[in-house]
């Protein structure tokens, strides 16, 4: 094995390897910047590109180094503007962009990089120490215990929906009808979708996001008539950003790990651990009701997540073959044009291709971070530029990253109609989250509901995973209920 | 002051965006350059990333352009869902003929274009087919441990997964059925090949078909799975030991419209992935892209890969061949359509008009 883990090292640290790994950093950094275009779109891409290289550890260097980094740079639109920068990294708006807006944009980017590195470690340490159960480890997810999975998640409506938890659970339950509409994945037959060809696939989640979350904040910058931060200075946030992680190691550790279980679920999908991590940190933290308000601890949980899902993600790639994501699928595809095989081999033959993942892992969770420290001071200034430049600049950030889902014209208009939505539910304290939460859930809650019961009947409440999750869905409400209870009396 | 600046400003660069895009349009129309210099040849895929039909875009929209006058771009857009319904219906709502938009599409979207409903939109006789590839036919396979309850009809049924229940495979399974008593139940929803990979190995699912010979190959080396027969007419070069569906039913095989609908349904396997253009596109731009696509098949690089991914079995039809056959396999009698109509719905399957 250590044979194995040094011919891996060897192989990413070669000089076209690491040179190839710190294009693909620059490339997923920088799509992690700009709103819209996804990870998948650039692994596509790279695709042809890559498939007539010969050397795979080049290939993995390129392909694993791109697909590493995108969610370390989608920190900066999340926290600075309101807009997410990718699928993953949604969560970290709620507390992200309310930090920037009280002045220390500073801190909670450094915050979200720091704890993206140590997500970024721990992932694969996770996988490094996974390898020997692998196999057991994915096959003890099936389509009920997937389920109740979507069911947990939703169940984190309760703690997005602050002090509003009926619009909470309404906002939730019209995510889900939202996430109905289109053409159904099992039988094609057509659900809301007046006959219209655009609503086939369904909506789009990044014209979701983009509509409740960027537009809002723009029409309350314009109203406001200010720059994004309140008060126009950075401060010393920037290294209390980086004390924070450590000051929370904790829960940083906690929400990597929950990164990347989420990872190697194949079947959850990648924009689902921001929000576990995020719905476990107010479970689990003292002072909860801080959360949403700009606490730097709702940008450390989803952003160390998002980092470690990437290498979890890579578990089911690597033991059968069976990618986590459609990142991990596009990967694949290109380590077997390149004769890489994933499956058992992995662990024996190919054993240092394995290794040559992880460390590029590590090394691109590394390079990427300090390159996103290195622009995150003269990046965080953008919040004192006054609404009249940021606004018309944020828009364009918008209508082009909602215009990149089918590139239709189409998706301007549904854009607008999520942007009025958002607009409406921020001016009369609907919370927007459990909306989006319910889009993401929505069909992958439906379809597992389905596969259970088709292919079990009732039998499927009684599998063991079923009732330990059941169990675990249970405790997670109730636990910060009882806190909460508590807390009162003590008051 | 400085925002009414910035409005001017902004509407300026929409103009000149505007006229810049006219302009463009209007230069390239006039220009002697070969046809698809600096365009961007878009690939419409009917699944998701990662399984055969992706993979088979993904080796074309690689080596495709080399042989198109202009060498274009590419880029490959999956819309999966419905058996290949939204991506066919979608692609022809709105494709355009010029070109520069094709289709890969596999035998599911003919299966359930021959099923027929009101959610069917398009009509695979129309396209113009530019080639197809084909892997060999389809391999059915099964846990080990499900095996013994396959012909026992008092034991718990062996569960067959699929992700929309028309797939060409799968009529092994219900002829298997239906006149070799099989003890099988059909439950299908798997968004695609990964989860279903992933559920045959869990043993949610006991049985699962592809042709795939990479796929199965991976689950035979891991032990506990086993082939037990295989489509076409002729064992498949690698599973020489396995037997064809024909042989396995034996003197039991069904005859006249029984058999007809079993051809019927598994017809399209033969074509495989194919890829198409829109129903209108002119003739010389049908003619290149097929002396492309052909041309493509005797590429050192793209042989290399294609075995990598497909096994020895694949091959490449020319798209007049890719045409005919796809003529061929969705022109179904009345009585064969009725007689699948009634079986599916016995094995609680999918029947098109039925479920609207």
């Amino acid at each position: 094995m250590l044979q194995a883990a040094l011919d891996g090292l060897l192989g990413v640290l070669a000089l076209h390897s690491l040179g190839l790994m710190c294009v693909g950093v620059l490339i997923g950094s920088m799509v992690g910047f700009l709103p819209g275009i996804g990870g998948p779109t650039t692994l596509a891409i790279m695709l042809p590109f890559v498939m007539t290289m010969n050397d795979p550890m080049a290939v993995i260097a390129l392909l694993v180094g791109i697909d590493a980094v995108g969610n370390t740079a989608s920190a900066f639109p999340s926290i600075l503007i309101s807009v997410p920068g990718s699928s993953g990294s949604q969560a970290t708006i709620i507390d992200g962009f309310a930090m920037a807006k009280r002045g220390e944009a500073a801190r909670a980017l450094s915050a979200s990089f720091t704890a993206s590195l140590i997500g970024g470690l721990i992932g694969p340490i996770i996988l490094l120490a996974s390898l020997p159960f692998l196999r057991p480890l994915v096959l003890a997810f099936g389509s009920p215990e997937f389920f109740v999975l979507t069911i947990w998640g939703l169940a984190m409506v309760g703690v997005l929906s602050g002090n509003a938890p009926v619009k909470g659970l309404l906002a939730g339950i019209i995510g889900v009808l939202i996430a109905t509409v289109g053409l159904d994945v099992k039988s094609g037959i057509e659900r809301f979708a007046f006959g219209e060809p655009y609503l086939w696939e369904g909506i789009s989640l990044i014209l979701v996001a983009l509509g409740l979350f960027g537009v809002p904040e723009c029409i309350d910058l314009a109203r406001r008539k200010s720059s994004i931060a309140e008060r126009q200075e950075l401060g010393s946030g920037f290294t209390q950003g980086i004390k924070d992680v450590f000051l929370h190691w904790w829960l940083t550790v906690r929400s990597s790990a929950v990164g990347a279980w989420v990872g190697f679920l194949p079947g959850l999908g990648s924009s689902v651990a921001d929000w576990f991590a995020y719905a476990q940190a107010i479970q689990t933290e003292k002072n909860a009701h801080l959360f949403g308000k700009g606490d730097v601890r709702g940008v450390i949980a989803p952003e160390a997540a998002n980092n470690s899902k990437e290498a979890g993600s890579y578990i089911p790639t690597l033991a059968f073959g069976i990618p986590g994501g459609t990142s991990t699928a596009l990967i694949l595809t290109a380590f077997v044009a390149v004769g890489i095989n994933p499956g058992p081999e992995m662990l024996t033959t190919g054993l240092s291709f394995t290794f040559a993942v992880i460390w590029t892992l590590v090394l691109a969770n590394i390079v990427a971070v300090f390159i996103c420290m290195a622009f995150a001071k003269p990046i965080a200034k953008a919040c004192f530029v006054p609404f009249y430049t940021i606004v018309p600049l944020i828009l364009v950030f918008v209508v082009v990253g909602g215009f990149s889902a089918h590139f239709s014209n189409t998706d301007l208009l549904v854009l607008v109609a999520f942007s009025a939505l958002g607009f409406m539910m921020r001016r009369h304290g609907w919370p927007r989250a459990p909306l989006l939460l319910g889009v993401v859930l929505g069909a992958k809650m439906e379809l597992y509901l389905w596969l259970s019961y088709t292919r079990f009947g009732f039998e499927w409440l009684s599998r063991p995973g079923v009732i330990i999750l059941f169990l675990l869905v249970l405790v997670s409400v109730l636990y910060p209920l009882r806190r909460q209870k508590r807390a009162g009396a003590a008051a | 002051m400085r925002s009414k600046c910035n409005l001017w400003l902004a509407a300026i660069l929409f103009v000149a965006g505007f006229a810049w895009v006219i302009h463009g349009t209007d230069a390239a129309a006039q220009s002697g350059k070969p046809y698809y210099e600096g365009k961007t040849l878009r690939i419409l895929v009917s699944s998701s990333p990662g399984g055969g039909t992706d993979t088979t875009a993904r080796l074309v929209s690689q080596f495709l352009p080399k042989y198109l006058p202009g060498n274009p771009q590419t880029a490959v857009q999956n819309m999966p869902g419905g058996g290949g319904t939204i991506a066919n219906n979608y692609f022809t709502a709105n494709a355009k003929n010029d070109g520069l938009m094709l289709f890969q599409d596999s035998s599911s979207g003919l299966g359930n274009f021959t099923r027929g409903g009101k959610r069917i939109k398009y009509d695979p006789r129309k396209y113009k087919a530019i080639g197809s590839v084909t892997r060999g036919g389809s391999l059915l396979m099964i846990r080990k441990d499900a095996k013994s309850r396959l012909s026992d009809p008092k034991a718990k049924k062996v569960v067959v997964g699929d992700t929309d229940g028309i797939r060409t495979w799968l009529a092994m399974g219900v002829y298997g059925a239906e006149f070799l008593g099989w003890n099988l139940r059909f439950v299908y929803g798997y968004p695609g090949t990964r989860e279903l990979a992933l559920a045959l190995r869990q043993g949610e699912v006991d049985v699962w078909g592809t042709q795939s010979a990479k796929i199965i190959n991976e689950f035979l080396q891991d032990g506990g799975f086993d082939v037990l027969c295989q489509q076409e007419d002729e064992r498949r070069p690698g599973f020489s030991n396995v037997p064809t569906f024909e042989e396995v039913l034996g003197d039991k095989k069904p005859k006249g419209v029984a058999w007809e609908a079993y051809n019927a349904w598994t017809g399209p396997n033969d074509i495989d992935k194919f890829l198409v253009a829109p129903e209108s596109t002119p003739d010389h731009l049908v003619t290149m892209l097929r002396e492309a696509f052909f041309k493509m098949s005797s590429d050192e690089d793209f042989k290399k890969q294609a075995t990598q991914f497909f096994g020895d079995a694949w091959r490449i039809r020319r798209g007049d061949r890719t045409q005919a056959m796809i003529r061929d396999a969705t022109t179904v009698s009345g009585k064969a359509t009725e007689y699948l109509t009634t079986l599916r719905k016995k094995y609680n399957l999918p029947t098109g008009e039925q479920k609207q």
